[in-house]
């Protein structure tokens, strides 16, 4: 770690905090902004809160002398994305009291409520706990929630994984003193340091995923450590762990990239949580805190290799890894519809967007309270009905129909009007480029499955979009680097083609590269590992060539 | 002065020149005489001399050299006491021009604010004059409130030897019109006092209305043998009236997306460069919706071509409606004529049986219902009330904002589908448009007090917030440093918070001291200013404690609850007992540190 550098702001502002409190009970009660202090605003984020205005209404608003239209957006900690109905239907009932009756089913297997005024969010924190749920540790900088491989109730060993995903969710969220205090509001706490984080938390966010191949719906490259699970003997044997993945990066800062997972041992299961608290230990005394777009355990273990961080974190355990162990995954995502496994026969009800709100989420709740089973929430925010009774096929049928092969797979992450870190539109924007590209699609190859499609608004990445088959990132209005060539598995990241550009050009690239899968893919390749051998061979050009001294930066 | 060329024929100056200040002939001869004694040098001093008296005069200090004299003969004279009810403004200026006229024709008149008069002392004057508005519905001005329970009180001594006078200002659109001057007018006759004139009730036109009282007043008198007698009695000054023109420079909708009203801040560079004060208002003659009065002619049956008289002038029919009518809102007494007028037995009828919603009705809607029977132009032009000047308080500040003046205009839509005939007008006028007929008034009532550091709570629901953005711009620019506390009430936080910016920084710069918000319909409870109040009944108790004054503005029925609940607050907070707390409250108003601006519901 880089000892001599300042600490970031971050850094201070989480040291001066008493415990992630700030002036966070102060903030709340100001009645005359719908905003919280600067400092509060980012320690809301370990209570689980983002604070948001609409970005459409900025302008607007300036003029009309009135403060942005402040709002405030609710992430759960949903461990493998799993709600009992009467949860399900608890959460609709708060969001349609205190979230604009607006639900957001996220690609990280959870849920956020958006809109939510000032004055709302103990009303709404105290509803979740009183069905079970809480937004703890959901941002920041500490553990965020754990994804599991969907769905859990598919076979004992999904179950067993599922398993692990809440104990390691348990094991590693912040102290619950300020939330106690200020939230639901169960009068003063002691003020003491976090007795595992210490009093700066972690250098920065830090997410966990678990996976079981052969399915890699949750992306298990993608974090920042993850777990693989093997069976053997039809048993849960081990775990291969997974170091240093994360796709954020900085639009022309080179210091950052999206990086892809790298193993660093095996480990039986039930050293999943041993295992976490080193990893979590030794990136929390060793990532950088100076510079925050440097923190992230992939900079930490590409600065100090990862033959150190096996021996630090064996150290750290008191035990010694295994040697990491292939394996493989032949493809990612849900299953729609009616389909059955060990634990039963499920509905996968795509949800387009991930987004439950007026008419569609009315119409969802009235099936769910004839259905007594659990429910779960995809990697591609969509929903299972575990154990689904028949009786519901048509209106379940009937709710957003099925959707087309290329929307089944599609995802974009919420950005405008609401993220704060938005540069291009992103949920708003699919419908129209996905109807684009499938008429593009349609045109020219017909036959095969169609990529995966994935937007983000930013280079934060929310949905994943350098995993996507072809992945866009938005760069300013309504521009954005288009990568292809990533793997439908989920691990080989895309390749840029296109930067920063308008979607004029974004789709004669892309219809470029249909023409080109048309007529030069190998039998049932699929699209994302033909663009690669393409890419590779040169037949299709990557940025450079294509458009030299095009574009920007 | 001895050059030939002027010998024969007298001064120029002396015969009060070009301006007609003529010199009476007895003046004329004492100043000839007196030219021809003085060396050049004693006219001169004399001239300054007189000057200088002259200014004596007007500032009401006797000169000096006269004023032993003068002091003797004024205590034996009868004094006619002009007492004055005002809320916003206009019975002051009304008794500022009786008070001026009735000195002019020689008599002694003092002009006394009810606030600070104590009514035992009618039983030792001999005339009073009363100029008195009605507030509420049908109560009287807040300053009068002493009066009144003074007068209605069953203890309520003779007042055999009083000769009176009722002035009464009102508004027809209301239904108890002119109700305290009444109510004032038969007591006293009912309490042994004279009346020396008819009661006047009087709705618009206060100039000449008041001209002819005041007339009609001197005569009597004179008659009565009060000796004329120079003497001039401190008033306040007079309230700027003078229309004048505008450009609508900005107009912006400050009603958040969403919002269940249009409130629009609008700004007026004036032609002229205003002289207001903060508190005070702009008035606005407004123009009739076009498509209105033709919707109206056609149900009438009428020609845009038939003329009318108005005011004894000719002009047409369309142009009567257009400008001079208010066909916007019906009050019951216009409905009354109408139906008589207009021969339409059957809305006669039901107005006096049931209460018809005469508030969802304009003159049209009236006319559609009870279709006249007959009613010619000049008949229906008769009947309607003429079309009045609306008030807009100013919401800006003269130090701040030089040259102009900002208003905060609520467009109103009741009943739905109709628009206000000025709000309607101010909320589609374009930028860079001229506007006519304005005019600023004095709220002599609703200014900061004279001492900046007196700590002042602000009380506002809706566009009521209007004058507290000019009082805090003012003490911005002033450097006022008195406890500056606003509570502000409206439906909804994320679209009805006017100036939210703006109070924002003015509470960063430590100009607004602190503020308070009750938005009543955002699920959070339906609190309302009275209640932030009570949550902060020490701290109010304890701003009033060290001298603070009040200021509301708004709602009507608002500004009622808020001084039952400061009522409260003082009987709670001072551990008194229900009396000793009305006499506190009525020590701050008779001390005017209690002000309040109201309008509509
Ligand atoms: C001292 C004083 C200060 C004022 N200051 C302001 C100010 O700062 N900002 C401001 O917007 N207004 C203010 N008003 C109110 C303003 O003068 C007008 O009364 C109002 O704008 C309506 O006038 P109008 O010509 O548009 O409507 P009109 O043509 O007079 O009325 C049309 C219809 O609307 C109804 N109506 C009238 N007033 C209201 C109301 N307030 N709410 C709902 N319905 C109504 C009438 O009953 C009628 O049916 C003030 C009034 C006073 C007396
Ligand atoms: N026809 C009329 O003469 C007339 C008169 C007044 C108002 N109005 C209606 O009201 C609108 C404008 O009136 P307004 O500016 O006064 O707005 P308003 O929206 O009626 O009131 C503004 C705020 O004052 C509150 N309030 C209402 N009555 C109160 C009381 N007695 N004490 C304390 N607070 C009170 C309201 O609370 P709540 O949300 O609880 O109401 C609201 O928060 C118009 O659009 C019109 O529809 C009509
Ligand atoms: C038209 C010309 C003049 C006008 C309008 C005028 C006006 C006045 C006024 C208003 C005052 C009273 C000030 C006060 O209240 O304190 C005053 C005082 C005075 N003026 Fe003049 N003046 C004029 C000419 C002169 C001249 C020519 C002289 C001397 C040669 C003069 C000498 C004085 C003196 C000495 C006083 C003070 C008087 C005192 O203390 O009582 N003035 N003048
Ligand atoms: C809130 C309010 C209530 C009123 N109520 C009445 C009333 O009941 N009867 C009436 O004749 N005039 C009523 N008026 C009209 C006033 O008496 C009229 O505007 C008068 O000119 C005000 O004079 P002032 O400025 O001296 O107070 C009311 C005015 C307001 C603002
Ligand atoms: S990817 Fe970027 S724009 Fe999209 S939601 Fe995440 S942070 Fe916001």
């Amino acid at each position: 770690m880089n000892t001599t550098s300042k600490p970031s702001e971050l850094e201070v502002i989480k040291s001066k905090s008493r415990a992630l409190r700030g002036t966070l009970a102060e903030s709340l009660a100001h009645a005359i902004t719908g905003a919280v202090s600067p400092d509060d605003v980012q320690l809301l984020k370990y209570h689980g809160i983002y604070m948001q205005d609409d970005r459409d209404l900025r302008d607007e608003r300036l003029h009309q002398k009135l403060e942005p239209a402040y709002s405030y957006m609710v992430r759960l900690r949903l461990p493998g994305g799993v709600l009992s109905s009467a949860q399900f239907l608890g959460i609709a009932e708060l969001a349609r009291r205190y979230g604009a009756g607006s639900l957001r089913l996220t690609s990280r297997e959870t849920v956020q409520f958006h809109h939510v005024d000032k004055r709302a969010l103990r009303s709404l924190l105290q509803g979740c706990v009183a069905l079970g749920l809480d937004s703890r540790g959901t941002c920041g900088d500490v553990n965020r929630n754990v994804m599991t491989p969907h769905h859990p109730f598919a076979s004992p060993h999904h179950q067993a994984m599922q398993e692990l995903g809440e104990a390691i969710s348990r094991a590693f969220l912040p102290e619950p003193s300020a939330y106690e205090e200020v939230f639901l509001e169960r009068g003063q706490r002691p003020v003491t340091v976090d007795s595992f984080y210490g009093p700066v938390y972690l250098p920065r966010k830090f997410k966990i995923a678990l996976a079981l191949p052969p399915n890699n719906d949750v992306d298990v490259f993608a974090y920042d450590l993850n777990f693989v699970g093997l069976v053997e003997d039809d048993r849960l044997a081990r775990l291969v762990v997974l170091v240093g993945g994360g796709l954020s990066f900085s639009h022309d800062d080179a210091r950052t990239a999206p990086y892809l997972a790298q193993a660093l041992g095996c480990c039986r299961p039930e050293q999943a949580v041993a295992v976490a608290r080193a990893v979590l230990l030794w990136q929390r005394d060793h990532g950088d805190r100076s510079d925050r777009k440097q923190a992230r355990l992939k900079y930490t273990v590409a600065r100090l290799g990862l033959e150190r961080m096996r021996h630090d974190v064996e150290e750290l355990m008191g035990a010694a890894l295994e040697d990491p162990v292939p394996f493989a995954f032949t493809h990612r995502g849900d299953h729609l519809g009616w389909f059955e496994d060990q634990g039963g026969r499920h509905y996968g009800l795509f949800v387009p967007g991930g987004r439950l709100e007026g008419n569609g989420l009315e119409r969802l709740c009235a099936v769910i309270a004839r259905h007594d089973e659990p429910i779960c929430i995809s990697p591609n925010h969509n929903i299972t009905l575990v154990r689904a009774n028949l009786d519901l096929s048509s209106e379940l049928d009937a709710l957003w129909g099925p959707p087309t092969p290329m929307a089944a797979q599609a995802m974009a992450c919420v950005s405008l009007p609401t993220c704060p870190l938005a540069m291009a539109e992103s949920e708003r924007y699919l419908p129209q480029f996905l109807s684009k590209i499938a008429s593009l699609w349609q045109a020219h190859v017909v036959q095969g499955r169609p990529p995966s499609v994935r937007i983000t608004g930013c280079p934060n990445g929310c949905t994943r979009s350098v995993l996507g088959e072809v992945g866009l990132v938005g760069k300013g209005p309504g521009l954005y680097n288009l990568y292809l060539g990533a793997s439908p598995r989920g691990d080989r990241l895309g390749r840029l083609v296109a930067e920063g550009q308008q979607e004029e050009h974004l789709l004669a690239r892309i219809e470029e590269a249909f023409a080109l899968f048309a007529s030069q893919r190998l039998a049932e390749e699929p699209f994302g590992d033909c663009m690669n051998r393409l890419l590779d061979t040169g037949l299709l050009a990557d940025r450079a060539a294509v458009s030299p001294g095009g574009a920007a930066g | 002065m001895s050059d030939p060329e002027h010998e024969s024929s007298t001064p120029l100056f002396l015969s009060g020149g070009r301006s007609g200040m003529a010199l009476t002939p007895e003046q004329r001869r004492v100043v000839d005489a007196l030219c021809h004694e003085l060396t050049p040098e004693q006219m001169i001093w004399l001239s300054g001399y007189l000057a200088g008296a002259a200014g004596w005069s007007s500032q009401s200090q006797s000169p000096p050299l006269l004023a032993p004299q003068g002091a003797a003969d004024s205590q034996s004279l009868p004094v006619v006491t002009i007492l004055v009810g005002s809320e916003t403004g206009k019975s002051l200026l009304v008794a500022q021009h009786i008070t001026r006229r009735l000195e002019e024709a020689g008599m002694v008149a003092q002009l006394r604010d009810l606030a600070e008069y104590n009514p035992a002392d009618l039983r030792k004057v001999p005339y009073a004059v009363f100029c008195v508005s009605t507030h509420g519905e049908g109560e009287p001005p807040l300053p009068a409130a002493e009066l009144q329970s003074y007068l209605q009180a069953s203890k309520a001594p003779k007042l055999d030897r009083l000769q009176f006078a009722v002035f009464g200002l009102g508004d027809r659109s209301y239904p108890r019109f002119c109700q305290f001057a009444r109510d004032i007018d038969e007591r006293l006759v009912s309490l042994g006092a004279k009346p020396l004139l008819q009661r006047v009730e009087c709705e618009g036109d206060h100039e000449q209305q008041a001209e002819n009282f005041a007339q009609a007043l001197s005569a009597r008198l004179l008659a009565q043998g009060q000796a004329p007698r120079l003497e001039v009695v401190p008033g306040r000054g007079a309230a700027r009236h003078l229309p004048t023109a505008a450009m609508a420079a900005e107009r912006l909708l400050l009603s958040g997306r969403g919002a269940s009203k249009a409130v629009y801040h609008i700004e007026l560079q004036m032609e002229q460069n205003p002289t207001y004060q903060p508190g005070d208002t702009l008035h606005i003659q407004p123009c009739n919706d076009p498509a209105t009065v033709a919707a109206l002619l056609a149900a009438m049956g009428y020609a845009d071509s038939e003329q009318v008289q108005v005011n004894d002038v000719t002009v047409s029919l369309h142009q009567a409606l257009l400008e001079r009518c208010e066909i916007t809102t019906v009050s019951q007494s216009v409905a009354a004529a109408y139906g008589q007028m207009a021969g339409v037995n059957a809305l006669t009828e039901r107005l006096e049986h049931e209460t018809l919603p005469l508030e969802q009705w304009d003159v049209l809607e009236m006319v559609r219902l009870f279709p006249p029977q007959r009613l010619t132009p000049q008949g229906l032009v008769d009947l309607l009330r003429p079309l009045a000047p609306r008030a807009y308080s100013i919401c800006s500040s003269p130090s701040t904002h030089e040259g102009e003046v900002h208003l905060l205009v609520e467009q109103v839509f009741t009943p739905p589908g109709r628009v206000g005939a000025a709000s309607g007008f101010l909320a589609t006028v374009p930028v860079g448009n001229m506007l006519q007929g304005l005019s600023w008034h004095e709220n002599p009532y609703f200014h900061l007090p004279q001492d900046p550091t007196v700590p002042i709570l602000m009380i506002a629901t809706g566009t009521g917030i209007a004058p507290f953005r000019s009082f805090m711009a003012e003490a911005r620019e002033t450097g006022r440093r008195g406890f500056h506390w606003l509570v502000f009430g409206e439906r909804h936080f994320r679209t009805d918070f006017y100036y939210q910016r703006e109070w924002q920084r003015l509470l960063k710069e430590k100009v607004l001291s602190r503020l308070d918000v009750a938005f009543s319909r955002d699920g959070f409870g339906r609190v309302h200013v009275q209640d932030r109040l009570m949550e902060q009944a020490q701290l109010v108790y304890g701003q009033l404690q060290e001298g603070a004054h009040v200021y509301v503005c708004g709602g009507e029925a608002m500004e009622k609850e808020v001084r039952q609940t400061l009522l409260g607050i003082i009987q709670s907070q001072g551990s008194l007992g229900a009396e000793q707390a009305q006499e506190v409250w009525r020590q701050i108003e008779k001390s005017r540190r209690y002000h309040r601006d109201v309008y509509g519901g």
